[in-house]
């Protein structure tokens, strides 16, 4: 298929972190250290120890994201999951299950699993079926 | 008259079904569904545990089940769910938990109108006491059930009642006709 | 104003138990239990046993009712089944089929 691109983001100056301008389109692995800002796209598989920025325009598409937080304004599509802080504002898209926490703004477009660790008061555990729900 | 709404304090404890064309402020808690056609609000230390249904749903307490909105669903800070979460606008605080499914469904506040008849010949007859908002919200609820991203997906709540009463007759049925033969 | 409040529009299928006070405006089928007091107001359907503290009906009650203090069936009050409390007063224009027990 289409030739892997790697970038790599690292996050030392001030500005610090990468960016992918509107124009540009990577198709590949992008991972690194530091913040990553996206206007443009991504297919592919992002994993950054930083803070992930997708920008109105922008799009990540493909598998699992893996960032310290997650903004996206633009659109997220990942068929893996995707890990870290989501945080997703109004007039974004986004498709996809999330391990841990997330804030969704009313008027975003959202669907997919949320997978937050706590437990439920003691009154409403136990009984009938457990707190993880069997059907998908 | 009155206050079309009901306030369950914090010491009430409802173990049953809370229906109606009212609104619902939930402090105690309710074990049993929550199915109404006004606004459900489920305070900090709120506990309900089965599905809730209303317009609007504000959540800052604890569910285990399904959360569906016609209009609008807002995790506040301090909720808890587990459960799927559908409504058109939903709005998750940070702060909020969940475990779930959630959809947002643009578009389905605009062909409200289509209630198939088909759909609502399937419907056994309403209730007395609640005939005429049974129907409005089967005719609320039909676009989304109708989208085919949800086709897999449970069908949407007012059909479980249905689906009991049926059951509870043929059951019904059954237990007369086994009498009947041994006689 | 009451803390635990069943509006109009609503109902419940089920039990309910409070240590509040609670008015009644809709429909209730199953069991009411209330420490403090409880008001049935006119319009509403009770289709469960009551218990609680000083009790007022001004609807539909069907089911037994039993009071640690005083039942006041009003005006309009119409109640099928049996009255157990200190005191009772039934108004002019209150139906009532059942019977008392003044627990003295």
């Amino acid at each position: 298929m289409a030739s892997h691109s790697r970038t790599s983001a690292r996050g030392n100056s001030g500005g610090g972190g990468a960016r992918i301008g509107s124009g540009a389109k990577i198709r590949g692995r992008v991972s690194g250290s530091g913040d990553l800002t996206v206007d443009g796209s991504i297919e592919g598989e992002v994993s950054v120890r930083g803070n992930l920025v997708v920008n109105e325009s922008g799009s990540v598409k493909g598998d699992a994201v893996d960032a310290d937080s997650i903004t996206v304004a633009g659109t997220l599509e990942a068929d893996g999951q995707v890990t870290g802080q989501l945080r997703v504002l109004v007039g974004s898209r986004v498709r996809c299950n999330v391990k841990g926490g997330i804030a969704l703004d009313e008027g975003a477009e959202f669907s997919g699993r949320i997978d937050a660790d706590f437990d439920l008061p003691p009154e409403l555990e136990g009984g009938g079926h457990s707190g993880r729900r069997g059907r998908n | 008259m009155a206050n079309d709404v009901a306030i369950l304090g914090r010491s009430t404890h409802v173990r049953g079904r809370v229906t109606g064309a009212a609104s619902v402020e939930i402090a105690g808690r309710v074990d049993g569904e929550v199915d109404v056609s006004g606004d459900v609000t489920v305070e900090a230390g709120g506990l309900v545990s089965a599905n809730v249904t209303g317009r609007r749903l504000v959540i800052r307490g604890a569910i285990k089940g399904d959360l569906n909105g016609s209009e609008s669903i807002a995790l506040e800070d301090g909720a808890k769910v587990v459960g799927d979460v559908r409504a058109p606008r939903i709005a998750i605080a940070q702060g909020a938990l969940l475990r779930g499914y959630v959809q947002t469904a643009n578009g389905g506040s605009a062909p409200r109108a289509k209630a198939t008849t088909a759909s609502r010949g399937a419907v056994p007859p309403p209730r007395a006491s609640t005939p005429k908002h049974v129907e409005h919200k089967r005719e609320v609820e039909k676009p989304k059930a109708a989208a085919p991203a949800h086709k897999a997906k449970a069908p949407p709540p007012p059909v479980v009642p249905a689906l009991k009463k049926g059951a509870k007759g043929a059951r019904r049925v059954g237990a007369i006709a086994g009498m009947s033969k041994k006689r | 104003m009451a803390s635990t409040v069943i509006g109009a529009g609503i109902t419940i299928d089920g039990e309910i138990t409070t240590d509040e006070d609670v008015v009644v405006e809709g429909t209730i089928r199953g069991k009411l239990t209330a420490k403090d007091s409880v008001s049935i107001e006119a319009g509403a359907v009770v289709e469960a046993d009551v218990i609680g503290g000083p009790l007022t009906v001004a609807g539909t009650v069907t089911g037994n009712i039993t009071s640690s203090d005083r039942v006041d069936l009003q005006g309009g009050a119409k109640v099928i089944g049996n009255v157990k409390a200190t005191r009772i007063t039934i108004a002019d224009g209150a139906q009532f089929k059942g019977n008392v027990d003044m627990d003295v």
